[in-house]
């Protein structure tokens, strides 16, 4: 009787030692489900993690963000994140959505990339109420910032390897600060004293800004909502009256009125990625940003080819300069 | 894109839809009522859209980021509050070089190729000063707004320093003024080393003074920085704006 006591003891701990040790190994191997919402954010956790975590995309790639409807398959793939990273300042308010409708509003830890970015407000009229802009990823600088937070972040939830992520975040930032260095050198040979520019919609203003280049007017502040006829009327009243040179619309969500505008005011018209297209991958963002510089660089070249002679493409080689 | 944008966009629908009414009077039914919609929907929308109660509160000693400051400064203030987790980082580098340790995430290239080590040998072991120069930040780093690129033209070419002539007990300030820009500020960053130690801190303070020429302060207590012109800028962060949205 008693033996069998203490054998059924020995039994329970073995047991025991066992299943704990079977259960603590299982979850230490297993890698982080990261949850992105938008493109960029894919590339920022793809560069972060490495291969020590598996990213899922919320939404199928080649939607709109400006206007996406949940569908049911971003319900099944938000019960399988361990954490989602979103924008959280407007531009993937669908994911709360999904996140409700999931029923995974008090279990599923955000990462908010923005938290401590300083916002800026879309270049609005005097007098318009300010707006916050939300695209804080069409960026250098203030992506540096969110890959920083998403490390960061990411850390928390799997201590093990925040050295590592936090390297990668290091690395990666070098790397876009080396682009951006690049674009700028290519953009001091020229004179941008003369770039009066307009933008489709406010993708572009934190871009500009660290650009150091002012946005005189922005056509379709609202993402996906045609400005009135009468609006549009004024818009291109504002163009001609601000002197507006360049007009940067958008690659791929090309409109008719931009097109429009092009014709009434005789602008320069080019074209920036909002970085919303295409297959998610971790060198989207490097790729869409290098794009958007080289159209700066040849948008800055032709305002200023009538008051300075500049060398035509000498550099701007479409190799990916941060080795 | 917040519900205002959906709402507008639903209405245009809406709107598409009450055409072809059976009388005249119904017509003008229809139309008087789409108009009284719109301007509700309109109101709605708009009220969504502005930021109704900035938080938190401002005392007269503090500026808005996003209200108060003129494009220049917005720009400089942005470019400082990304570079600070840079100045933190490099700052643990150095801390970590001086003790002879070098973690696995100490530098992104080898350390030979890094100008910190150039400091190691030459500067005492004080951790006030296991900070990066304003050159290290430019040249080795790429950061704004100290590399002298074209946000450095554009922003008013400001002379930038990290302010070793006085000793702060406990804080590092780095310091910019004498910008050419119109309307443009002096600029004062100040790291506290409450959080010594912390490698991925982004803690500092902004401060701007409407003399473009302020020299830098020998004391960076708040109440001297107020007396002495400076104001403190306060952002307004992702984090504020997703409470606006969200609660
Ligand atoms: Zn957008």
């Amino acid at each position: 009787m008693k033996f069998h006591r203490v054998f059924a003891a020995q039994l329970l701990t073995l047991f025991c030692t066992v299943f704990v040790g079977v259960f603590t190994g299982v979850a230490d191997a297993k890698p982080l489900k990261v949850g992105i919402t938008l493109h960029p954010y894919y590339s920022f956790v793809a560069n972060v993690v490495g291969d020590r975590a598996e990213i899922i995309p919320l939404i199928d790639a080649g939607n709109n963000p400006h206007n996406y409807r949940p569908q049911a398959d971003d319900m099944r793939r938000v019960l399988s994140m361990d954490a989602l990273i979103v924008n959280g300042i407007g531009h993937d308010e669908w994911a709360f959505e999904i996140i409700q409708a999931a029923g995974r509003k008090d279990n599923l830890p955000l990462i908010y990339a923005n938290s401590g970015v300083p916002l800026i407000p879309i270049a609005a009229d005097e007098g318009e109420a300010k707006v916050v802009n939300p695209h804080t990823f069409v960026s250098t600088t203030v992506a540096i910032q969110q890959i920083y937070t998403i490390a960061r972040e990411l850390g928390k939830l799997d201590a093990d390897n925040a050295g590592y992520f936090r390297k990668n975040a290091r690395d990666y930032a070098l790397k876009i600060r080396r682009l951006k260095a690049k674009y700028m050198g290519e953009l001091a040979k020229l004179d941008t004293s003369t770039l009066r520019c307009a933008t489709m919609h406010g993708a572009y203003g934190y871009l500009m800004q660290e650009f150091g280049l002012q946005v005189v007017a922005v056509i379709e502040p609202r993402h996906g909502v045609a400005p009135t006829a009468r609006q549009l009327g004024d818009t291109i009243d504002k163009i001609k009256a601000a002197d507006v040179n360049v007009l940067f619309a958008e690659k791929y969500f090309a409109s008719n009125l931009s097109e429009t505008i092009r014709e009434a005011t005789g602008v320069n018209m080019y074209a920036f990625s909002h970085m919303s297209d295409g297959d998610y991958s971790a060198g989207l963002f490097e790729r869409e940003t290098q794009a958007n510089l080289e159209t700066l660089v040849n948008a800055m070249r032709s305002v200023s080819a009538s008051t300075t002679e500049t060398p035509p493409s000498e550099a701007t080689p479409s190799t990916n300069v941060a080795e | 894109m917040t519900g205002a944008d959906t709402t507008t966009a639903a209405l245009t629908t809406a709107l598409t839809t009450t055409v072809a009414p059976k009388s005249a009077r119904q017509e003008t039914l229809a139309v008087g009522l789409v108009i009284v919609v719109v301007a509700i929907i309109a109101g709605v929308a708009i009220s969504q859209r502005q930021i109704v109660n900035p938080l938190p509160r401002l005392y007269d000693w503090q500026l808005s980021s996003f209200y108060d400051l003129n494009k220049t400064d917005q720009a400089i203030h942005s470019s400082l509050i990304s570079a600070i987790p840079e100045m933190w980082i490099l700052h643990a580098d150095l801390l970590a070089q001086k003790a002879g340790s070098k973690t696995e995430d100490s530098l992104p290239n080898k350390v030979e190729d890094s100008p910190l080590s150039k400091v190691e040998d030459s500067q005492s072991s004080k951790a006030e000063d296991s900070w990066p120069d304003v050159d290290q930040l430019a040249e080795y780093y790429f950061v704004a707004p100290f590399a002298k690129d074209l946000f450095w033209s554009q922003y008013g070419e400001v002379t930038w320093a990290r302010v070793t002539t006085f000793s702060f007990e406990g804080s590092t300030v780095y310091h910019g003024n004498g910008g050419s820009a119109d309307q443009q500020s002096a600029y004062l960053v100040v790291l506290s080393h409450a959080h010594k130690g912390a490698s991925f801190s982004s803690s500092g303070t902004i401060w701007m003074n409407a003399d473009a020429y302020a020299p830098a302060p020998n004391e960076v207590v708040r109440d001297a920085l107020i007396r002495k012109g400076w104001k403190q800028v306060v952002a307004y962060s992702g984090d504020m704006e997703r409470r606006r949205i969200r609660n």
